[in-house]
């Protein structure tokens, strides 16, 4: 199953570029607003090398990131990768509260909303497994087929 | 205009822009690992269509934002979890198990959850 494989490797690598293109984008967004009151004016403290080195990462993986989603969506059911995506919410909200620049506030209701979400994410991509499992002995020829 | 029918008319340029690249990518006859698939995708009008869906669900999106606070606005962004599941099952014609329909809701008010507070 190569090809299904290769679908959850593009997933994964979709939901970490996005990550990593939100986490970058706001600490771009931050080392622009230290900045602040400097005197210095919106533009010349983005293209600040340092700044524009976060936002430039931040906008390279964010358009990776939907390159790889469209090969994952080439292979797998929209409603079984869509709530994939959401990991990277979970993603983000980790990095943000334990990365000093950041320094996110954790509170349990945030925290407890996240538990929530990697629970739905499991219980898809376990049914899911699941169900592919049944079918493949059901129809044997397609397992032979897929190892193709 | 409302700022819920905003809300909503984000919500829906975002998930008309999740099918419309789907669709595209349906129309592709090479496999998805293989490099034509890109030049490939680029041939259909549903990637264009795309495109300015998910454009404009960003800019929607944008004045939402500058008349709502952020908090009160994105908790309605996981209900775009329920809406791309509508659509894959009604539109795309996928099977969409109990237990997908559990984990999507479970998502949802995770999501809800993490924007609320």
């Amino acid at each position: 199953m190569t090809s299904r494989r290769n679908a959850y490797l593009c997933m994964t690598s979709s939901i970490l570029l996005s990550t990593a293109a939100q986490l970058c984008m706001k600490a771009s967004m931050l080392l622009i607003a230290q900045h602040h009151g400097e005197g210095l004016e919106f533009f010349d403290r983005l293209f600040d090398p340092v700044v524009f080195g976060w936002l430039f990462v931040g906008l390279v993986s964010y358009a990776m990131s939907m390159l790889f989603w469209l090969f994952a969506i080439a292979r797998l059911e929209l409603s079984l990768a869509y709530p994939m995506l959401s990991l990277s919410y979970v993603l983000v909200y980790v990095v943000a509260v334990n990365w000093p620049l950041l320094n996110e506030t954790v509170s349990w209701t945030r925290s407890f909303g996240i538990l929530v979400v990697v629970a739905g994410v499991i219980l898809i991509v376990h049914s899911e497994h699941h169900r592919r499992k049944r079918d493949e002995k059901m129809t044997p020829t397609t397992v032979n087929t897929s190892q193709k | 205009m409302n700022n819920y029918l905003l809300i909503m008319l984000a919500l829906v340029f975002t998930t008309s822009g999740q099918l419309l690249q789907k669709m595209a990518t349906m129309r592709v006859v090479t496999k998805a690992d293989s490099p034509g698939f890109i030049s490939q995708v680029l041939v259909f009008k549903e990637t264009y269509l795309a495109i300015a869906c998910l454009a404009s669900g960003m800019l929607v999106w944008l004045v939402v934002l500058y008349h709502m606070e952020v908090s009160k606005a994105t908790p309605f962004l996981s209900l775009g979890f329920i809406l791309v599941t509508l659509v894959s099952r009604y539109q795309l014609k996928e099977t969409v198990t109990a237990s997908r329909w559990l984990g999507v809701i479970l998502v949802t008010i995770g999501l809800w959850m993490v924007s609320l507070s």
